[in-house]
């Protein structure tokens, strides 16, 4: 029966979509002749209208200049490639002769290559390189000259901080490598790049210390990749898939972030930092369940009180997903677990609602879902008028309306704000709160603890690339804690160093 | 990827320390047992028993270290070894159908009266499967968090109901029968089903393993012994009234503001529930699984737990097939089988020609 099912799928998808495949031209070879090569280059890109050529002669060898517009510096261009083949004089002026002096005495550019293929020479060409074809030359050697625009280094958005840098990723890779080859200027630091996307050849770059990578995780993050079989990638969450676990679970072993210093902390433990060109979120693989409760802020606070802003996020995140459901679950099924004045109080207000508290609790928390999603896709000066309709609607008007009672407008606040304390579980913190909702509004707290089970083993049965996922709180280890539930000062922190396949319960060496 | 399934001795020491402790929660006070002084006195003796029902065992698994019992039948009795699967499987399933009954009829006689029990068994034995069929490591980490959220409780009702306390509660055991007392030291050596699990799981260890016996003992003896005392100078005599008189004591519980936290011990006893559920899930559907074709076999857990799911609904309104098998598991013979005669009888006697010569 399943075979049918999954056979009729397939069917269906197969007349639907399409399996991503190479340009059947990225074999081709370059032969030598200028002429033609042009020809199948042009050929190859369509005639796209982005693509430039210049012919020039240099020493009286005809060669041609191949660029993608806009995406090369002209002063670049101009210093470091013009004028220099300009004033060239060979004494035996060859095809053969050019080409072994472009690459073995001068510096067209900072890099520099030579490629034989159309395959090899595309990407570079998209990339902002300019590409020599050399007349007589098999071949075509290719030099950066980029100049494109993007947006300059600026805070990141979504993990500001109190103390530490001002710096957050952007959007061209080379610019986010240097920044995290600024912060730690070690031999063992490695910046390993490959090309990720049948078509998109987005590049990639692993980040990692070869002294404490366990070369297992390596292999396995570079299997991944390979294999990835995408054929557009523009964003680091088309490739997070593919490097999560195979276990079907809500929460994620790859972390987002878009911080350099955040960055080289994890990687430093011996996590695996990977870059993608075109965003500014950089994936940390692998990433445990504790790390969503630390923040750059816990390093540069007091101990004292870096401890306390952890407990207070492990607190938020248990009261977000769980608070309406348990709100539920006790007003329906367990008034007695309500202190007698609050029972009489949330009875008073529950009188005048006409529905049931879980449907109560449904249709307040999709309203203040709606609202944040508008809030969050309109320009910023709309995105405030949506706070001022929902202070107004829900705040007052839904309450004097006699739609929902005032406790939950306290339990939806309270609810809210806890969610904005963990933004990196904001996802699974949501979904989840909906189905303790239904199910605490059903099953009362027999059924809030069976879903908390299923939430805890499903978490605890993921070993992301051989590391328990909840480590080191299970397997517990008594000694890693001082910085997950506690945060000891850096004259503890700093003797001793996490090597992540250290952990208890690890697999891998 | 996925975990080898190997786990510390101290996770599968917390793992039978929950299961067994969820037996002493639910344990329903029948007429003339005999006074909680005498259980507690009686809990250390059991213990010393149990080594001596275990040295079997524990001289067969020395000498194939990293094979299970299992492993071991099917190598020395060839395709007689499934007699051996099969009793583990229907073991299993018995403790099974045991826990689910004795939980749902908890469940609705406390605090849902209007529920069928039919829902809770469902719901227990889905989400049990599933920690099953994960493998020993997620119910095993599971297990640690339950292990700290009951310590956390436990301390709660010990330090809220201390000053109501009365020590002189405690009978003597002199007043009790020499039979009612041989009774229960039966009762508590031979119908201690986690022995079995003990002697099915230890090759998942992956250090010190014959220190799980003692640190389970040990926790089970701290914890069991605190709770049984603790229970009895709280409600005395009351406490015989009482179908579940360590849910009545957390009833009374409160400090401050948090009273009636019953509900939330529930919560606590729904994790304690899935984890001795998970424990034999693993042990009947690993069982089953040598019964079954190979291609079967995958399933062999989510049919293990479908099957006692079934008989746990069915047999719930039937007290009778209830009592039954609970009294064959305080018969001993069971455990008496699995623990001590089946390893014995696996150390004597060999197939011609089988391994282990």
């Amino acid at each position: 029966m399943s075979q049918w099912f999954a056979k009729r799928i397939e069917e269906k998808e197969r007349a639907l979509y399409v399996t991503p495949k190479p340009p059947a031209t990225e074999t081709v070879r370059l032969t030598g002749d200028a002429t033609a090569d042009l020809a199948t280059i042009r050929a190859a890109l369509h005639n796209t209208a982005d693509f430039m050529v210049r012919e020039i002669l240099v020493c009286g060898v005809p060669v041609k200049l191949m660029m993608f517009e806009g995406m090369f510096s002209l002063q670049t261009l101009t210093e470091i490639m013009l004028e220099p083949l300009g004033d060239l004089t060979l004494e035996d002026p060859s095809p053969q002769a050019l080409r072994d002096w472009i690459l073995h005495q001068a510096v067209l550019g900072m890099d520099q290559n030579e490629v034989e293929t159309l395959g090899k020479l595309f990407p570079f060409l998209m990339s902002g390189f300019a590409g020599i074809l050399i007349d007589g030359i098999a071949g075509a050697i290719v030099a950066g000259v980029q100049g494109f625009q993007f947006r300059s280094v600026s805070e990141p958005s979504a993990e500001e901080n109190v103390r530490g840098s001002r710096e957050g990723f952007t959007e061209p890779i080379r610019i986010n490598m240097t920044m995290v080859r600024r912060r730690v200027k070690s031999s063992e630091l490695k910046m390993e790049l490959m090309k990720a996307g049948v078509k998109s050849k987005t590049d990639l770059c692993l980040i990692y210390q070869t002294d404490m990578v366990a070369p297992e995780l390596l292999r396995d993050i570079r299997r991944r990749i390979r294999e990835i079989p995408t054929d557009m990638i523009l964003e680091s969450g088309y490739i997070q898939p593919f490097l999560d676990t195979d276990i079907i679970s809500i929460f994620s072993n790859v972390g987002t972030t878009q911080r350099p210093d955040t960055l080289c902390a994890k990687v430093s433990e011996g996590r695996v930092g990977i870059l993608v060109d075109g965003t500014p979120f950089a994936l940390i693989v692998p990433y445990f369940f504790n790390e969503n409760f630390q923040s750059l802020d816990d390093y540069t606070h007091r101990p004292y009180y870096a401890v306390f802003e952890r407990w207070l996020k492990y607190l938020a995140f248990f009261f977000t997903i769980l608070l309406p459901g348990f709100y539920v679950a006790v007003g329906t099924f367990h008034p007695e677990l309500f202190p007698e004045a609050l029972l009489l109080n949330v009875t008073a207000a529950e009188q005048d609602v006409p529905f049931p508290l879980v449907i109560e609790a449904l249709l307040i928390h999709f309203i203040y879902e709606l609202m944040r999603e508008a809030g969050l896709r309109l320009p910023r000066p709309i995105g405030h008028a949506i706070g001022i309709i929902g202070a107004l609607v829900i705040g007052d008007a839904a309450v004097t309306a006699g739609l929902i009672s005032s406790p939950m407008v306290m339990v939806v606040a309270l609810t809210a704000l806890s969610s904005f304390v963990v933004p990196s579980l904001f996802q699974e913190a949501t979904i989840m709160r909906f189905g303790f909702i239904l199910i605490g509004g059903t099953l009362g707290i027999f059924g809030m603890a069976l879903g908390l089970a299923l939430m805890i083993v499903n978490l605890c049965s993921v070993n992301a690339y051989g590391i328990p996922s909840m480590s080191p709180e299970s397997p517990f280890q008594m000694f890693a804690m001082r910085d997950v539930l506690l945060r000891a000062g850096w004259k503890k922190l700093g003797r001793k160093k996490l090597k992540i396949q250290n952990l208890p319960g690890t697999e891998i060496r | 990827m996925r975990g080898k399934s190997a786990i510390s001795s101290w996770q599968l020491a917390v793992l039978l320390f929950l299961s067994r402790i969820m037996q002493f929660f639910l344990a329903v006070s029948p007429e003339g047992q005999p006074g909680a002084l005498t259980a507690a006195l009686l809990l250390p003796a059991s213990m010393a028993a149990s080594i001596l029902l275990l040295l079997p065992a524990y001289f067969l698994l020395r000498k194939n270290r990293g094979k299970g019992i299992l492993d071991l039948a099917g190598e020395r009795w060839g395709k007689l070894g499934a007699i051996c699967s099969a009793a583990f499987f229907f073991f299993s399933l018995c403790v099974l159908v045991q826990t689910a009954s004795a939980f749902s009829y908890f469940l609705t006689s406390t605090a849902y009266p209007d529920t069928s029990p039919w829902l809770f068994i469902l719901l227990l034995f889905a989400v049990g499967g599933y920690a099953a069929s994960m493998g020993y490591e997620p119910t095993a980490r599971f297990g640690a968090f339950v292990f700290a959220a009951l310590i956390a409780a436990l301390l709660f009702t010990g330090f809220s109901l201390w000053p109501q306390a009365h020590w002189a509660f405690l009978r003597p055991p002199a007043g009790d029968s020499l039979q009612s007392q041989l009774q229960l030291f039966a009762r508590l050596t031979l119908g201690n089903v986690e022995t079995a699990a003990l002697l099915f799981l230890i090759p998942a260890v992956n250090e010190k393993q014959k220190s799980v016996f003692w640190k389970w003992n040990l926790l089970t003896f701290g914890v069991g012994e605190g709770a049984i005392l603790f229970t009895a100078a709280v409600l005395g005599d009351y406490g015989k009234s009482q179908r579940f008189p360590f849910y009545t004591v957390t009833k009374i519980a409160e400090v401050s503001i948090f009273q009636r936290l019953d509900s939330l011990h529930i919560a606590l006893w729904v994790f304690m529930a899935l984890v001795r559920l998970a424990v034999f899930l693993e042990v009947g559907g690993k069982s089953l699984a040598r019964l079954l074709p190979t291609r079967a076999a995958k399933h062999a857990v989510a049919t293990c737990a479908a099957v006692a799911a079934l008989l746990s609904g069915v047999f719930t309104g039937q007290q009778h097939v209830l009592e039954r098998i609970g009294s064959v598991f305080s018969s001993g013979a069971p455990v008496l089988w699995l623990t001590c005669l089946l390893p014995l009888f696996l150390l004597i006697f060999r197939r011609k020609g089988g391994a282990g010569r």
